[in-house]
């Protein structure tokens, strides 16, 4: 490539050619010479240029990743134990399977919506009490078929919501699946946050619509 | 030895260096093939412009477009003039601009955009500083047409009038025939003469016997009035068809122009402008798409719930997700024909993305165990083909896949490390790597992530108490913020690597607003309450 100074510096050279005058040879070597000093500095300059760049920055993700598993994996543990707890005392509750319709109480108890905290899934206690009232009626009613419904509040990117909300719905799954609900009788389903239950920008707001509903499908 | 002597020394190992053809014609000021010399303008300063009219009437929309892409493109500051100081000095044909005049006022270049002779335009860009013209170019400038309501009403009327006489006369006709064959005694020997008689010469009045066997007998005066009324309905539908072709031809016109910007652009900065680009978003659940310029905003969906648009690299086709209460499906629209194709198993898909040679689509599919991302055939006849799986993430999130400029890798977000992060892999689903640093068990939301043209930069969504837009450098993992004023979300890379298109509510209602990373300069975009999910388009060429 030529620059647009050099091509300047070379139009110089072409109209003010350098005299022609003879040269002795002492001249003449001094004069390679110093074409090749400065060849030397200008390879040189070239090199300098251009220092090594460092290789990218790796971050350890495996190890991040592992601890992070090591935390998930005691909280599932826990979770279990818990769980399996919740289900007995939910069997208990549920007592014998009945073709009688839903009472009034068990379908308020059923279609409560459960809260859920900032971009979590987990169930918090009081979304498990909830969901625990619910198993026995399901429990009981072995027709009932119900779709769960997961829902964000409108903060953080509305893609990444849809798939919240879907999370949250699987969890609430898992949940009553682990109270012993068969799973062939639960669905679920996200709106993210395209389907609020309350407007507005205000913290209750969003708390009210992290949620996940509960519609009985058939046989309630 | 002197310097001068060691100065010429150097020179000559130049020229030898140089190919001799460069030697010449470096003193004319006419421009040569390969070698630019751009405009004068001191290094790190935006060089201040004026746009002359095209010509010097008021309300020049030629003149307005190009000064306000200049202005979008914050790498030349065109200066405002009113009308009456632009007519002043704008040189008349053939002459040279008044320099001083333009130093003056503070312009380092002129543009002067002239109406060519085969009817699109010619752009001249002059240097203030070194006194000359340094480019100079035809483009070409889609025309509209003009308003033909009148004529098309006119011309359909006389068509129906020639018509309407033409079966008038068939009538008359018919009829007298008719006439003369009831008059005409029966002939034995032909069994049925009437109707040889009418299939046979009256064949070119079928229209006539039509309207003659509904119960006429003789010409019907209140047939008028229907006749009228198929006039004015036929009218209105080519009228409206014209207009719509004249919207069309607007449109590429205002693109045209949106490419001479980016010409003349490239020939002060050397850098394409990217005026000549559309954006897609969301509003109230539809596709919609405006020009660079927040100009030609429309919808291009109708139905359901549609979400994160992406365009094809061709720009004639998008791919967003629509929700419906049966599921969330990708679907393909072409943006030319209209045509929409459904392309997904039912269930939750979101998030598609084209891969860079726009033949797959890449796309989040969830079920009970999260989401991940899928990788499926773009083509319709390939449609059925089984989508292969590119991430593993074991009950989390894997979503908003965004492709490197070299198409070899994606970035997308992962929530495996249970709070959403910007992840990097092959393009096969390889060599993950996480792009974002987290601290195990610490609260973190990055999401929305978007690979930069330039392929050095990915930027993304971030909580620290609000939602606000950063970016990340490829190399060093080296976090930078880019936005604090309000919430800035989902942010979207223009083609030149340098401006954002996010959604923001710094205005007070959500809309589109585009950034300049380098400059920090927001301008916004749509006005349209509510506007999210911003996707910038690639340079669009001429159909």
């Amino acid at each position: 490539m030529v620059t647009d100074v050099e091509l300047e510096v070379m139009s110089e050279v072409m109209r003010n050619p350098p005299h022609t005058k003879p040269m002795s040879i002492f001249a003449r070597i001094v004069r390679i010479a110093i074409v090749a000093v400065v060849f030397a500095i200008a390879l040189d300059g070239c090199r300098r240029k251009s220092p090594e760049r460092p290789p990218p920055r790796r971050i350890n993700t495996d190890s991040l990743l592992r601890e992070q598993a090591k935390l998930d994996s005691i909280a599932r543990v826990e979770a279990a134990r818990a769980a399996a707890a919740a289900a007995a005392a939910a069997a208990a509750a549920a007592g014998p399977a009945t073709s009688a319709p839903v009472s009034e109480r068990e379908r308020i108890a059923l279609i409560a919506t459960i809260y859920f905290d900032l971009d979590e899934s987990v169930l918090t206690d009081e979304a498990r009490t909830a969901v625990e009232a619910k198993a026995p009626v399901i429990l009981r009613h072995p027709d009932m078929r119900i779709r769960i419904v997961g829902h964000t509040d409108s903060q953080g990117s509305d893609e990444y919501n849809l798939a919240l909300g879907l999370r949250r719905a699987a969890e609430t799954k898992r949940y009553l699946a682990a109270l012993g609900v068969d799973e062939g009788r639960m669905e679920i389903v996200t709106f993210g946050e395209e389907r609020p239950a309350v407007q507005g920008q205000t913290q209750e707001a969003y708390a009210l619509n992290r949620r996940a509903e509960f519609e009985i499908i058939s046989g309630g | 030895m002197s310097p001068r002597f060691l100065f010429l020394a150097a020179c000559a190992c130049l020229g030898a260096l140089a190919p001799a053809s460069d030697l010449r014609a470096q003193d004319t000021t006419a421009t040569r093939p390969g070698v630019r010399l751009g405009l004068n303008y001191p290094r790190g300063s935006v060089p201040r412009v004026i746009v002359l009219p095209v010509d010097t009437t008021p309300g020049d929309s030629v003149r307005a477009i190009i000064h306000r892409d200049l202005e979008n493109s914050d790498r030349v500051s065109p200066i405002p003039l009113d009308v009456v100081t632009l007519a002043g000095i704008t040189p008349a044909p053939g002459q040279d601009p008044n320099y001083e005049l333009f130093n003056k006022l503070g312009a380092a270049a002129i543009i002067q955009p002239r109406r060519a002779p085969n009817g699109g335009l010619r752009v001249a860009l002059y240097d203030v500083g070194a006194k000359r013209r340094i480019e100079a170019r035809d483009f070409p400038v889609a025309t509209v047409p003009p308003v033909r309501d009148a004529s098309i009403r006119d011309s359909i009327t006389a068509e129906a009038t020639l018509r309407e006489k033409a079966l008038r006369d068939s009538v008359t006709r018919v009829l007298r025939t008719r006439a003369a064959i009831m008059r005409r005694p029966p002939v034995r020997k032909v069994p049925r003469p009437r109707r040889f008689v009418v299939r046979d010469s009256l064949r070119r009045d079928s229209a006539a016997t039509a309207y003659i066997r509904r119960g006429q007998n003789r010409w019907d005066e209140d047939r008028r009035d229907s006749v009228t009324l198929a006039i004015s309905t036929a009218a209105e539908r080519l009228i409206r068809a014209d207009s719509a072709a004249r919207v069309a031809a607007a449109d590429n016109e205002r693109m045209s122009i949106h490419r001479v910007s980016d010409e003349v652009e490239s020939w002060i900065t050397g850098k394409r402008g990217i005026a000549a680009t559309r954006i897609a978003y969301v509003h109230n659940g539809m596709i919609r798409i405006v020009d660079s310029d927040g100009e030609n905003d429309r919808a291009v969906t109708s139905r359901g719930t549609a979400m994160s648009p992406a365009w094809h690299p061709n720009g004639r086709r998008i791919v967003y997700s629509r929700m419906s209460n049966a599921g969330t499906q990708i679907e393909q629209l072409d943006l030319e024909s209209g045509s929409a194709r459904s392309m997904s198993p039912t269930g939750l898909n979101i998030t598609p993305v084209f891969s860079q040679d726009g033949r797959s689509i890449v796309y989040s599919n969830g079920d009970e165990s999260g989401t991940d991302l899928l990788m499926v055939s773009a083509d319709a006849a390939n449609g059925l083909m089984a989508p292969q799986r590119l991430t593993f993430g074991r009950g989390s999130d894997n979503n908003s896949p965004s492709f490197s400029p070299d198409g070899r890798q994606i970035a997308f977000i992962s929530g495996r490390s249970r709070f959403p992060e910007v992840y990097t892999m092959d393009a096969d689903g390889t060599n993950l790597q996480l792009l974002t640093p987290f601290i195990p068990g610490v609260r973190t939301y990055r999401t929305a992530p978007d690979w930069s043209p330039d392929g050095r930069t990915v930027a993304y969504e971030q909580q620290n108490g609000d939602f606000q837009v950063w970016m990340t450098n490829i190399r060093d993992k080296e976090p930078r913020r880019l936005t604090s004023e309000g919430e800035n979300e989902g942010p979207s890379w223009a083609p030149d690597g340098r401006h954002l298109a996010l959604s923001s509510n710094r205005g007070g209602s959500k809309q589109i607003w585009v950034l300049d990373t380098e400059s920090g300069r927001f301008r916004q975009l749509t006005r349209n309450a509510g506007a999210r999910l911003a996707s910038w388009s690639p340079m669009l060429n001429l159909k």
